[in-house]
């Protein structure tokens, strides 16, 4: 007797069901983990790495208290959002910011980028350990949570009993070849950071 | 059970798990708010709904698995007449205790927290411009606990307020179905607040009285002219009682800034200015925090330069360039101390108005090294022998003007157990997995690999002694290498290569030694021809069989009358 192709698959399919549903179980449950693996396998976007200054005029801008000081583009409009908070409000609406606090006996960097994306929460892209005006410093690059899409960039900074978050933030209402050039002028801010 | 019906069985487990725990997967939203007599937080009136509910909504209200915003609302006043929705004040919904106020750089600003009963629901509200109560304080229904601002990412003055399941875990958002009667929330939708009635009185925002008197201005003279290439620098004559002064400046292509924000001093330096006309004024704040009203309105105006004179028209100069900074140091941090095997890179921030960057690092046994001109603001060098290290970065800017070098970090190599300092190994005695420093000159052939060390660096003297030498006369150079490892090491060239006023190639000479079996070498060459007058620069150059030359110690330089 012989065998018709549509009884070779349903053998085959009686054989190895368990296969397929294997490779579809592994395949569900790297799709809900991807936010963890993606950035580890580089298939998102990295770091700048070449930098062409956008020109133009500087201010210099020092905090009221003496706290810290640094420079950005005049075309950074600055707002006193109090509570010890100053925000720059860039075009295309991004947002850079810089707050202080009384740090506790207790805080350590690595509890203080805990707690910052913890209390509504965020999770983390990036994160690594630099120096910024001399101190030490964590830097964050954050999206919501399940998602691997970055909102936000920060750096947060114990020094002389005070925490300071600086960060720029709405990175993700507009386009990755946009943000670049924000990320490229934060970070030349950054570059002139001073705390006092 | 046989294996494959044991796989099917995990397979079975791991998705129902996966649908349990997922909380973007469906059920998890645990429930629907807020028709449990809660009233809208906000004071009693018409609102406006300009980011909604699932509908229109942009990322941050409607991602599909950040489920903290799934079902946020931006509220704003239906009528600016009727309610001013900066400053507006937030009402508590229902009573609760305000368990958390804190700063979200990463958007929303000024955030306030209620929660509605001991692990109950909870309210959140984000871009607030001020809180009204302190953290831990047990609010009533209709209390004021902040006020409506635009703080963190924001557009303008609205609330974002959205609900929670609870504060803990994954922070659930409820869906709101309906609340204080309203039943759409959809973007665009009107909603009516009865929150506050009785209890609240609408708080349009008043402005402090001042008893704080405005500055008068000083300069530049109000309507004057002023050229592209002035520093600009507004001055005021300060203000009795005042402590610190806040000044804002305005004019394209600027748009409004506040190029000093209350600081102490009665000027504000600018800089250079790109051509247009601007308004500037202060306002002065004494040490009560009383503000005074703002100071008259001044104008100026900047012109640009003028290259050549038209008949019709002038030709407007480029703007000015801007001079570079020095970067901030990253990596190695200031006095850090690495193993040998540790691979070396430095990094540094991105400097203002800065196109390249110029790494130089030295330190023994390698003399002074440098990157060259580069555009990353990184630079691998690899593993390094062992010993004390400096280093330091200046940058370049446009038309090539440079900055001052950054401060100078040291860090340290320490040597491992095994093996023996580079200066005291044969080539027998190097370990076959040892990798060579990648921070020297790669010499042409892999089978002589190698560098020098500097043990006396270049010094100059004339053969009577005076110095700085007259001219007519020659200079005497001295150094002395030794072998950095890496034996054998065949230096086709070495010498002191110099250049006069800046252009004119003047070397003083060039040898090929062989410092195989040599401990260390001694050159003294002889300049052979006679100094003219003009601007003198040495340094020690030399190439490694035909390698790229390259430049070790300090250059020397100076001047023959």
């Amino acid at each position: 007797m012989q065998i018709t192709l549509r009884e070779k698959i349903f053998w085959w399919l009686c054989d190895y069901w368990w296969i397929l549903l294997s490779t579809f179980m592994f395949a569900l449950a790297a799709y809900f983990t991807r936010v963890y693996w993606l950035p580890l396998v580089g298939l998102e976007s990295t770091p700048i790495a070449n930098s062409t200054p956008e020109s133009g005029p500087i201010a210099e801008f020092v905090d009221a208290d003496g706290k810290y000081s640094f420079s950005h583009p005049t075309n950074w409009i600055m707002e006193d959002v109090g509570n010890q908070s100053q925000q720059w409000i860039l075009p295309n609406g991004v947002t850079m910011s810089v707050h202080s606090e009384a740090a506790l006996s207790s805080d350590t960097l690595e509890s203080y980028a805990q707690e910052v994306i913890a209390r509504l929460p965020y999770s983390v892209l990036r994160q690594s350990a630099v120096t910024i005006g001399g101190r030490p410093s964590i830097r964050q690059e954050v999206a919501y949570p399940g998602e691997s899409t970055r909102v936000a960039l920060g750096y947060l900074i114990i020094y002389n009993e005070i925490k300071f978050q600086i960060a720029l933030s709405g990175l993700e209402e507009i386009p990755a070849s946009e943000q670049e050039k924000f990320i490229r002028e934060f970070e030349k801010a950054m570059a002139t950071f001073q705390i006092k | 059970m046989r294996p494959r019906l044991f796989v099917a069985f995990i397979a079975v487990i791991t998705l129902i798990l996966i649908l349990a725990f997922n909380p973007s997967s469906g059920n998890a939203q645990g429930g629907t708010c807020c028709d449990v007599g809660w009233k809208l937080p906000l004071p009693k009136g018409n609102w406006l709904i300009t980011q909604g509910d699932k509908d229109s909504c942009v990322r941050s209200h409607c991602a599909p698995t950040w489920v903290v915003n799934e079902y946020a609302l931006d509220i704003v006043s239906a009528s600016e007449k009727n309610i001013k929705t900066m400053g507006a004040p937030v009402l508590a919904p229902a009573d609760g205790t305000v368990i958390d106020q804190f700063w979200d750089g990463y958007g929303g600003g000024n955030v306030l927290k209620i929660e509605h009963g001991k692990g109950g629901p909870v309210t959140l509200y984000m871009h607030l411009s001020e809180y009204s109560v302190e953290k831990n304080t047990v609010v009533k229904q209709g209390d004021q606990v902040a006020k409506i601002g635009s703080s963190g990412t924001s557009t303008g003055a609205h609330l974002h307020v959205m609900v929670l399941k609870s504060n803990t875990g994954t922070k659930i958002g409820l869906k709101i179905s309906s609340w204080d009667g309203n039943t759409s929330f959809s973007t665009r939708s009107k909603i009516s607040s009865t929150n506050g009635a009785g209890s609240i009185t609408l708080q349009e925002p008043t402005p402090p009285v001042s008893e704080q008197g405005a500055p008068s201005l000083s300069q530049p003279d109000n309507l004057s002219f002023l050229s592209q290439n002035k520093e600009i620098t507004l001055t005021w004559n300060s203000s009795a009682n005042a402590s610190q002064y806040k000044v804002d400046l305005w004019g394209e292509p600027y748009g409004t800034m506040t190029p000093c924000d209350w600081q102490s001093g009665t000027s504000c330096r600018i800089g250079t200015m790109y051509p247009g006309t601007f308004s500037w004024h202060v306002r002065a704040r004494n040490a009560l925090g009383q503000e005074s009203e703002w100071s008259n309105t001044w104008k100026f105006t900047i012109q640009g330069l003028t290259l050549t004179p038209l008949p019709t028209t002038t030709k407007i100069a480029t703007p000015l360039p801007q001079f570079p900074s020095a970067p901030s140091l990253r990596e190695p941090a200031d006095g850090s101390n690495f193993s040998q095997s540790k691979d070396i890179w430095f990094s540094w921030g991105y400097a203002l108005n800065a196109d390249q960057y110029y790494l130089e690092y030295w330190g023994d046994p390698y003399g002074t090294l440098n990157s060259g001109w580069i555009t990353d603001v990184e630079y691998h060098v690899g593993t390094m022998w062992p010993g004390a290290y400096f280093w330091r970065v200046k940058t370049r800017g446009q038309n090539g003007i440079e900055s001052n070098w950054s401060n100078t970090r040291t860090f340290m190599i320490t040597q491992p157990s095994t093996p023996a300092p580079p200066t005291l190994v044969s080539s027998t005695s190097i370990p076959p997995t040892r990798v060579l420093p990648t921070a020297i000159p790669s010499p042409t052939s892999p089978s002589q690999p190698g560098f020098i060390a500097l043990v006396d660096d270049l010094t100059l003297r004339t053969e009577s002694g005076n110095w700085p030498p007259l001219s007519g006369q020659k200079i005497i150079a001295h150094i002395k290498i030794k072998n950095g490892g890496g034996l054998p090491l065949h230096i086709q060239h070495i010498g002191v290569r110099g250049r006069r006023n800046s252009t004119e190639s003047w070397d003083i000479g060039f040898w090929t030694i062989d410092l195989n079996g040599q401990d260390s070498w001694s050159l003294d060459p002889n300049n052979e021809r006679p100094l003219a007058s003009g601007n003198y620069a040495f340094r020690i150059s030399y190439s490694l069989d035909g390698a790229a030359w390259m430049e070790v110690g300090n250059e020397i330089i100076f001047t023959v009358p």
